[in-house]
């Protein structure tokens, strides 16, 4: 258990922080020889996705192996359970929204990503709360 | 500390800081995200977007 809590912790921090590069330059060099061609807005969105996905997985998993402990606090679980109920649609409107950049790059396009990635981004941020402030309990 | 020695000091700082510049101008340079890493991050996106490895499965993702 320690094992998945130390590395919820990382994935956490690691999102929250890729988040904050998502609405401005990249700080990331890219290879310009590599896949994504120099584009930092399309590596950052592709990073945060599949970041996204890595934390809330690991979020619901740790409400579940804990339940018991955890049910002191309803919200942990009703949390977990929008992110059980929704997290598909977030990161399917945000692959989507991130294809229609990739084909034709305009800056509507990229607003509607950044959009997208704000979603679960305040899905990520509140997942962070519970378990920053609950994972002590948990085994 | 005296002059002298300040100022010597101050000239062996400037020293070094000319000597390391090229140096981190070529760390910044090597720290470049290879063709390799963007290619695993590619493919994990592409995985995802697929579900092609199971995400969303598992019974932690069931509402109970």
């Amino acid at each position: 258990m320690k094992k998945i809590t130390n590395y919820l912790s990382l994935v956490m921090l690691v999102c929250i922080s890729l988040f904050s590069v998502v609405g401005c330059a990249s700080n990331a060099q890219l290879d310009p020889s590599g896949v994504y061609h120099s584009d930092q807005i399309l590596f950052t969105a592709d990073k945060a996705i599949t970041g996204s996905y890595s934390a809330l997985d690991a979020f619901v998993k740790w409400e579940y192996e804990n339940r018991q402990v955890l049910s002191r606090w309803p919200d942990i679980k009703k949390a977990a359970d929008n992110i059980r109920t929704n997290a598909k649609t977030w990161i399917g409107s945000a692959t989507a929204l991130r294809e229609a950049y990739r084909s034709n790059p305009t800056p509507e396009n990229r607003k509607s990503l950044e959009s997208s990635l704000t979603i679960l981004r305040a899905a990520l941020d509140q997942a962070s709360s519970y378990y920053t402030t609950h994972n002590k309990v948990s085994k | 500390m005296d002059p002298l020695t300040i100022i010597a000091l101050t000239n062996a700082a400037l020293s070094v800081l000319e000597k390391s510049l090229p140096i981190v101008d070529e760390l910044s340079k090597n720290g470049q995200v290879s063709k390799e890493d963007q290619d695993q991050l590619l493919k994990k996106y592409e995985s995802l977007k697929a579900q092609a490895d199971g995400q969303f499965s598992g019974p932690h993702w069931k509402v109970e």
